[in-house]
C-alpha cells in the first residue's frame, strides 16, 4: 500500500478527483495554500495498492490542464509507503 | 510551450520518472509535516521560501484545545532536513496561554486561569519512496 499526496492548483481539482474516482481511486481533498505563488490549491491524499501507482499518477497527469509555460508546474507528487492500512 | 507536455506524456513509465525528476533539479528524498501555531505561520513559511524551500499549508485543528493551526507541508532534499529544522526552531515559539478551568472541590464551577504551554511545533518527516513534478 502507497499514499500518494499531490499538491495541485485549485482550477484542476475538479477534474483530477472525478478522475481519480473515475478510475476507481479514493481520493480524499484538503484545501491548501502556499507553492503555486501562494494561490489556491488542493492537496489530494490517494491511498493506493503498490502496482497502481503508476497508473494514477497517470491520471493526474492527463487530468492537468497544461501551463502553456515551460518551468512551471501543473502538480507535485509525493510517494510514501504506508506501512499500515485497514478500512473499518 | 505546450508540445514539452504532449512529449512528456508519450515517454514511456521509467523514462518520465527519472526525466522529471532530473528536469526539476531536485531530488526531495523527504516530507516533513510540521504542525505550528497560526501566529507562527506567516513567519515559519516566509524562513523557509527564503531558503529555497517550498511548502505548502494545510489547516488544521489542535486536538487537546481545539485551536486551529497550520500543517505545513515541505519537501526536502536529502541534506535539507537540518536546514528546515532550525528555520522552524528560528520561527516557532512555545507559549504559555491560559484556559479557564472550573475550581475543583468547590461547590460552585469557579473558573481558574491555568497555563498551559502551548507547543512551538511538532515535526513529523517521511521518507519518500518517489518524487515527481508534472
Amino acid at each position: 500500500m502507497k499514499m500518494i499526496i499531490a499538491i495541485i492548483g485549485d482550477h484542476d481539482n475538479e477534474e483530477v478527483s472525478q478522475g481519480l474516482i473515475q478510475a476507481g481511486f479514493r481520493v480524499t481533498r484538503i484545501a491548501s495554500t502556499g507553492a503555486f505563488l501562494r494561490r489556491g490549491s488542493s492537496t489530494l491524499m490517494i491511498g493506493i495498492e503498490d502496482d497502481k501507482v503508476d497508473a494514477a499518477i497517470q491520471v493526474i497527469r492527463e487530468c492537468t490542464t497544461p501551463t502553456g509555460e515551460a518551468g512551471v508546474k501543473r502538480a507535485t507528487l509525493f510517494v510514501l509507503n504506508v506501512e499500515h492500512y485497514s478500512q473499518v | 510551450m505546450l508540445k514539452t507536455h504532449d512529449h512528456k506524456v508519450g515517454l514511456p513509465e521509467i523514462e518520465r520518472g527519472v526525466g522529471s525528476a532530473v528536469a526539476s533539479g531536485r531530488a526531495i528524498r523527504h516530507l516533513m509535516f510540521v504542525i505550528v501555531q497560526s501566529q507562527d505561520v506567516h513567519r515559519a513559511s516566509r524562513a523557509l521560501n527564503k531558503a529555497g524551500l517550498s511548502v505548502t499549508e494545510l489547516s488544521s485543528t489542535g486536538g487537546f484545545l481545539g485551536r486551529r493551526n497550520t500543517t505545513l507541508l515541505i519537501g526536502l532534499e536529502e541534506n535539507q532536513e537540518d536546514l528546515a529544522i532550525g528555520l522552524i526552531h528560528e520561527s516557532c515559539r512555545q507559549r504559555i496561554e491560559y484556559i479557564s478551568t472550573p475550581l475543583e472541590g468547590a461547590p460552585l464551577p469557579i473558573p481558574v486561569a491555568t497555563p498551559v504551554t502551548v507547543g512551538g511545533a511538532t515535526l513529523f518527516s517521511l521518507a519518500i519512496e518517489r518524487y515527481e513534478e508534472i
